[in-house]
């Protein structure tokens, strides 16, 4: 998954900023006070249980060996060393245990609270957002950050408590036996941590651009897979095999980086910890000839840097998981945090049916920065039992028209009225509630057709869903279909052509009981006939409601009350259809496009 | 409503889990063909292999020494030998540093290159399959194989050689601590069994404790994926909260499933130490007796004591491999399956580069059909002529793409046979016959790129050239109102832009090849009557000098071509100009007359 803050729009910047971060998500787990305690219990179970084993088997041995010279055959004092090495072992796989289990807990606990929280703000979050960022980018956020943040709680935190616990308990245990071998032994922690380290973040590095290239290679390969036509009629398949491997190398040659980094600092490790090792024999070996300490003294030693070497090559993944909480909390952070521009908080009215809405001189633009409007001084008016029509070549603004009136968008200049109240002061769910808003890509969820349907309402019963489904003139189809209504569509079901979409799409509206319809481009993928038939079916229905046809075919919105002819986001015309053939203009040039026979006679 | 969404999750978590868990056992066919692959590597591998002995030896002395160096050294009170053993214990070091390196760089390198080595070859095969394949397959399982597959392959490899690592280790092990002291030796092996014992038994469920969380992760990415996709439909529809609440209830679900597996993942913990607290007390029990008995000397109980964890690692570690290994077999399934399907269309023996000055097309008694016994077209036979514009229409199902698809030879026809300027396209390569014609796809493709690049795609052509080509088709204007004209970057499948624009880019493309026969498949299909104007009247200037095949569905688009073939389920029922068609009152006049304004109108 590419990783881009670079497109982030807001950014926190700082060291400050930084460890805000860590003390955030610190913040957050301390509220599972009783997980904490629990985990805390573990570590310290955990370290104090494994500092005894080397100071045990250091005392086993030199037992043994004493008696050697005693020449007791006392053994009771070996078997109480054999039971309590047993019994220590015992609860330092318990505390491992604790510690393990309640860190993951608490980890899945934040990561679960947080993909809960993540996902309602996106739910929330404006058109003009989700227009922004990308999909894909708002996944890797969800999914790989989130990631981020749990193994920052499972290897971070407790682990950091554990591993700086049992250095110094290990190195003052050291110290204390013997502080010669205690200072060769710190000898190793320093080399070995920073090393740990520092090829921990230069893996890191290589490792997120490798992410990188691979999302190239994932394209290329995506492309090249969807565009198999294009391939073959340009003949372009060894330009493609030139261009795959291209990336390919890339990804190759720094994943071949990244072994040689990692193979560097792992043998370097194993290394300096076998290199201690000999001195710690060479130096304490001596001593034990000079009488200063035993056998059992040396073996104690042997056995605790032993057991010190796997945290300190940890420190080098602690030091990662840091500085991974930190990108990804900053990623995510910038999410949760964000508000949505358009508030719906404070007091706003509140409707319970629209009987007219009215343009006045309505601007809009969706970006700041663009030089012209996108709809531009619009005024007109919709009210119960009239249809009004839309058309105008792509990129009039049509759709944006559309997509003003449930304040997806919040316009520029001017105002839209509902029932002569500025929109602006209305309570935004109930007034989306009665608009039925057919748009122009339909989106159909990954479920039963049932469910997309009664989208607005999955405990609508199956009749009000049949219904429906009849006036959108899709019935007929899912009643052929082996399980109806219980057929699953999108990715793990059936697919369904752009016609049955849109039909789905209309029913789902219909359900929906509005006051105003408005079909942007719904009917765009229905043949003229099907497109006829469901219109003709919702007149009854449109008797009572506001409507608002927006298409491309004339013959869609020929019928209208009144016709609106938009260009480059100004209404340019508007009349009846007879009016508008008459007279030259983009409504008779589409008209005689889309009507060749016709052409010849005008 | 719970167990309804219980119901659909279930499908999805199946489908991610026959995925996961596709386990095949061993498979001698997979294994010995993945072998091959190490070929070219042979010598690398020969070091790598050799470095990971010298570096078991490296690991295994060091405690020998040890014992060695207590022994004889410090018992004995030699200072001498002592120092001695300390420069040989630094030896030891170098060489387990050295070792070390070469055994993992080598070893994960030859990983990497083999993992190129088979992607590229995937991917060239890709390219070779005729189009017949592609229809077949769905992307994302190909898309899998290529990058997801091959990866586990790869971790074949380094579980592979690392095994034989571990495997050596437990011999060599073994094989020391009986020669120190037998008894002891016993001891230990008597607890292995058990400890496999714990780890056969703990595995499986472990593991799919772990497939579970993990299914039930990608369902919780799954939803959330859907949602944000959705999110205009959510609010358009208020279902804000449903969908929280639903969403809610996966992750739940996950964090129950995590849990779980976070149980097993942790549960290992006390009996792994008990056991290994067992044999360090055997070892002291055993050994105190046989130490002060003076048959053992101090230093073996050492030795046997610093060796408990490295006999406990290697078994962790090969029942970890053995699931590994499992997985990569089920991926070289796959992969080699991807290898393994045949070339259906390749050049004959003999080929040449086909020649085309005039741009006749010829098809002869063209029989053809995609699945046995379907017959897509019967008995074609239709001559299109030098610079003349042809119309295809018909309804859907009748032939027409078919028909422009087999002059490329995407597919091979089952008999009959078609001549380009009477050279039958059996007999020319395939490589030339794309060089010689262009073709406009009804669905516009974009590659991630420049418009530049989108333009010229594999073509050697100056800027000049480019601009050129798209001032032709009528593109020019919007690409100069891109940020960056010509060096604007597409985004993903041109998101950016117009599906109208992308198509006149994808026409420019065309144009660029500058092939005497130009193809339009359905390319106006999802174009607005605007834009439809703008590429008719290029159309116009780009077919003056060449010989064009349009297939349309809108009656429109072909009315002024030289030539309208009428197709109904893969024969021709008519063939003349507008004028003439209209007089013969066939199917195409019907159409006309009702005013219908494409074929798809028809039923």
């Amino acid at each position: 998954m590419d990783i881009k803050l670079k497109e982030s729009p807001l950014h926190l910047s700082g060291h400050l900023g930084e460890v805000t971060i860590l003390v955030r998500i610190i913040k957050m787990c301390l509220f599972y006070r009783r997980l904490i305690i629990l985990g805390f219990i573990g570590v310290f179970g955990l370290v104090s249980s494994q500092l005894w084993l080397p100071y045990l088997l250091g005392t086993s041995v030199d037992t043994a060996y004493e008696k050697i010279n005693s020449g007791s055959k006392d053994f009771s004092s070996l078997w109480i060393l054999a039971i309590s090495i047993i019994s220590v072992s015992i609860l330092r796989g318990i505390f491992a245990f604790i510690l393990q289990f309640n860190g993951e807990k608490i980890a899945n606990r934040i990561s679960s609270d947080l993909r809960s929280k993540f996902h309602k703000k996106l739910q929330s979050q404006t058109y003009k957002y989700h227009d922004r960022i990308h999909t894909g980018n708002l996944m890797s956020r969800g999914i790989m950050d989130i990631e981020g943040v749990k193994v920052f709680v499972t290897t971070g935190l407790f682990r950091t408590f554990e591993i700086t616990s049992l250095m110094l308990a290990g190195s003052y245990l050291l110290f204390r036996t013997d502080w010669q071998i205690g200072a060769i032994a710190f000898g190793f922690i320093l080399p070995v941590a920073s090393i740990a380290t520092i090829s921990r973040l230069r893996l890191r590095k290589i490792w997120y651009r490798i992410q990188r290239e691979f999302s190239v290679l994932n394209t290329n390969l995506q492309e090249n897979l969807i565009g198999v036509k294009v391939v073959r009629a340009f003949g372009g398949e060894n330009y493609e095999i030139k261009k795959f491997n291209s990336s390919h190398h890339e990804v190759t040659n720094d994943t071949i980086k990244g072994v040689k980094v990692d193979a560097t600092g792992t043998s370097l490790m194993g290394f300096f910890f076998l290199f201690i090792w000999a001195l710690v024999i060479w130096v304490g070996g001596h001593k034990v000839i000079d009488g200063n300490m035993t056998i059992g003294d040396l073996t104690q030693c042997l056995i605790y840097l032993g057991m010190l070497q796997r945290p300190v090559r940890i420190v080098g993944l602690m030091v990662n998981s840091y500085a991974r909480a930190i990108t990804c909390g900053l990623r995510l952070f910038e999410i949760l945090d964000s508000r949505p521009r358009i508030s719906t908080k404070s007091k706003k009215k509140e409707i319970s049916i629209i009987k007219k809405v009215t343009f006045n001189n309505v601007s809009f633009k969706y970006y700041k920065k663009s030089r012209t409007n996108d709809v531009d001084g619009i005024n007109f008016e919709l009210s119960p039992g009239r249809i009004v029509g839309l058309i105008g070549p792509p990129g009039s603004g049509k759709s944006t028209i559309s997509n003003l009136i449930p304040r997806f968008y919040d316009v520029l200049e001017g105002d839209i009225l509902i029932n002569k109240t500025s929109l602006k002061k209305i309570s935004l769910k109930p007034l989306r509630s009665r608009i039925g808003l057919v748009s122009q890509h339909t989106f159909l969820f990954n479920s039963t057709l049932r469910e997309n349907i009664a989208y607005s309402n999955p405990g609508l019963n199956i009749e009000k869903v049949i219904e429906a489904a009849k006036i959108a003139d899709i019935h007929e189809f899912i009643d052929s279909l082996p399980q109806k209504y219980e057929t699953m569509v999108g990715e793990f079901g059936v697919s369904l052509s752009g016609g049955q979409k849109q039909r789905i799409a209309i029913a789902r509206n219909i359900l929906k009981d509005p006051d105003l319809f408005i079909f942007d481009d719904s009917f765009s993928a229905l043949d003229t006939g099907t497109d006829k038939a469901i219109r003709e079916k919702l007149i009854p229905l449109q008797r009572e409601k506001a409507t608002l046809i927006i298409s491309q075919r004339i013959s869609t919105i020929s019928h209208c009350d009144e016709i609106l002819v938009m260009d480059k986001g100004r209404i340019v015309d508007r009349g009846k259809h007879l009016d508008l053939i008459s007279k030259d203009g983009i409504y008779k040039t589409i008209f005689e496009l889309q009507n060749p026979k016709l052409q010849q006679v005008y | 409503m719970a167990t309804e969404i219980k119901k659909q999750d279930r499908k999805i978590i199946n489908a991610i889990e026959e995925d996961l868990e596709q386990l095949s056992s061993y498979d001698g066919a997979v294994a010995s063909r993945f072998i091959k692959y190490i070929r070219p590597y042979k010598r690398k591998a020969i070091i790598g292999i050799i470095s990971v002995i010298l570096f078991t030896i490296a690991v295994l002395s060091v405690p020998l020494m040890v014992k060695f160096t207590i022994d004889n050294a410090i018992t004995d009170n030699n200072g001498t030998l002592l120092d001695m053993l300390f420069i040989g214990l630094v030896g030891f070091s170098i060489m387990h540093l050295l070792s070390n390196y070469v055994q993992q760089r080598v070893i994960r390198e030859i990983g990497e290159n083999i993992l190129f080595d088979i992607r590229s070859q995937m991917f060239s095969h890709l390219q070779r399959l005729s189009m017949s394949v592609a229809d077949r397959s769905k992307y994302g399982s190909i898309m899998s194989r290529v990058l997801g597959d091959v990866g586990a392959l790869q971790e074949l490899f380094q579980a592979g050689v690392f095994a034989i690592g571990d495997m050596l280790t437990l011999l060599v092990i073994t094989i020391i601590i009986f020669s120190l002291d037998w008894t002891m030796a016993l001891g230990i092996l008597m607890i292995m069994p058990v400890f496999l014992g714990i780890r056969i038994f703990w595995l499986p469920k472990a593991r799919k404790a772990f497939l579970k969380a993990r299914a039930s992760s990608s369902v919780v990415s799954g939803v959330l994926n859907e949602h944000v996709n959705g999110v205009k439909v959510t609010q358009n529809m208020i279902r804000e909260d449903i969908n929280q609440g639903r969403f809610d209830e996966r992750v739940k679900e996950n964090f129950e499933d995590m849990n779980d597996a976070a149980k097993y993942g942790s549960g290992i913990h006390p009996p792994v130490e008990f056991l290994v607290g067992l044999t360090m007390s055997l070892i002291v029990v055993l050994g105190g007796y046989l130490v002060s008995g003076g048959s053992v000397e101090i230093g073996v109980m050492i030795a046997f004591l610093l060796y408990v964890q490295r006999f406990f690692d290697p078994i962790r570690a090969l029942t970890m491999h053995y699931s590994v290994l499992q997985r990569a077999m089920a991926s070289g399934h796959r992969i080699f399956e991807l290898l393994d399907i045949k070339i259906d269309i390749e050049d004959s023996k003999g080929a040449k580069d086909i020649i085309v000055e005039k741009g006749s097309i010829e098809f002869k008694d063209v029989n053809f059909e995609y699945n046995y016994n379907e017959p897509v077209l019967k008995n074609l036979n239709f001559k299109i002529n030098e610079n003349e514009t042809v119309g295809l229409v018909g309804p859907t199902g009748s032939g027409k793409t078919t028909i422009a698809s087999l002059i490329h030879r995407f597919y091979e026809i089952k008999n009959g046979s078609i001549l380009i300027d009477d050279q039958d396209l059996h007999e020319v390569t395939q490589s030339s016959l794309s060089e010689n014609i262009s073709m406009v796809l009804q669905d516009p493709i974009i590659f991630s790129g420049t418009v530049e690049d989108n333009i010229k795609y594999k073509a050697i052509a100056t800027r000049e050239e480019v601009i050129e080509a798209s001032k032709v088709v009528g593109s020019h204007d919007f690409i100069m109102t891109l940020p960056k004209g010509y060096d604007t970057i597409l985004e993903e499948s041109g998101a950016n832009i117009s599906i109208g624009q992308r198509q006149l880019l994808s026409f420019a493309r065309a144009l660029l090849l500058n092939s005497k026969i130009f193809i339009l498949d359905e390319a106006t299909s999802y174009i607005d009557s605007y834009t439809e104007r703008q590429i008719q009247k290029a159309l116009d200037e780009v077919l003056k000098n060449r010989t064009g095949i349009i297939i349309a569905h809108r009656l429109s688009t072909i009315k002024n071509a030289d030539k309208i073939v009428v197709l109904d389920k893969g024969e021709i029922q008519e063939i003349g100009s507008h004028n003439e068609l209209l007089k013969n009152k066939g199917l195409y006049w019907k159409l006309w007359n009702n005013n219908e304004s494409s074929f798809d109108d028809l039923n």
